[in-house]
């Protein structure tokens, strides 16, 4: 389950990069492309790292 | 949820809100200044034989936008204004005024096409009293052009308006040039040297 997340994670990121670097943006869609580019790439950052962290404990208490 | 998990949470709606602030917000001007290449303002200055007379010209090389890299060259005694927009040069000498620009034609039409029927119909819907008075297909520096000239009215005086639609790898290159009716053809030779030095840089 973990790794399905990880790869959408990823692909959020992947397709917000081709927005931003590689898409033909015509000059009225370069607003929508910016902002849509940046959410992409914002999003699929967060929730690649909230999968890292989302199952470690805040801090490791060693056990009793 | 732990710790660090709220902070990136909290983090990704803060970057969220500045992304919205830059796109559609207060900070969507400060992007599009970002934008805009400040050694593009800054011309090289060269002597050129205009009707055996030595002119100065002053040469602008445009680097504002990846692949629509162009040149353009003006007598030295015309003023550059202030620059909004990337890829755009405004110009003004005593009886003209000069704009140079970068326009984004779609993929599935042709540039002679997209004056003819967008550019034209719109001209003589905004332009107070416009005339068309010539079309032609001409060549600037091995690129195909597209040149209208047409007269408008503002503020009751008559303008003859030349613009010149340049074919480019990426968006065309639109130079226009506004003089006034009466003095158009004592500036026709400085303002068709200037239309015809617009050079692509990248092709």
């Amino acid at each position: 389950m973990k790794n399905i997340f990880y790869f959408i994670s990823l692909a959020l990121l992947g397709f917000g990069l081709y927005l931003q670097y590689f898409y033909d943006v015509p000059d009225v869609q370069a607003t929508v492309n910016f902002f849509t580019s940046w959410f992409f790439i914002i999003i699929g950052i967060a929730s690649f790292l909230i999968n890292i962290f989302w199952s470690q404990p805040d801090n490791k208490k060693p056990r009793e | 949820m732990n710790k660090k998990v709220i902070f990136i949470i909290i983090l990704t709606l803060i970057a969220l809100i500045l992304v919205y602030l830059y796109s559609f917000g207060p900070l969507a001007k400060t992007r599009l200044s970002h934008s805009i290449n400040q050694q593009s303002a800054k011309p090289t200055t060269e002597k050129i034989n205009l009707n055996n007379q030595q002119v100065s010209f002053n040469t602008y090389h445009n680097k504002d936008a990846k692949e629509n890299y162009y040149s353009v060259k003006t007598p030295a005694d015309w003023q550059i204004g202030q620059a909004s927009v990337p890829g755009t040069y405004d110009f003004t000498a005593p009886n003209i005024i000069a704009r140079t620009e970068t326009m984004d034609v779609s993929d599935n039409t042709t540039l002679e096409l997209y004056v003819l029927s967008q550019e034209e119909p719109r001209l003589k819907k905004e332009a107070s009293g416009y005339k068309k008075i010539d079309y032609q297909k001409v060549s600037i520096n091995g690129s195909q052009a597209y040149q209208l000239t047409y007269q408008a009215t503002e503020n009751g005086k008559t303008n003859t308006i030349v613009k010149t639609y340049i074919t480019g790898a990426d968006k065309a290159g639109v130079i226009t040039v506004t003089v006034p009716q009466d003095k158009f053809t004592a500036e026709q030779s400085i303002f068709t040297s200037f239309v015809n030095s617009f050079t692509w840089e990248n092709i």
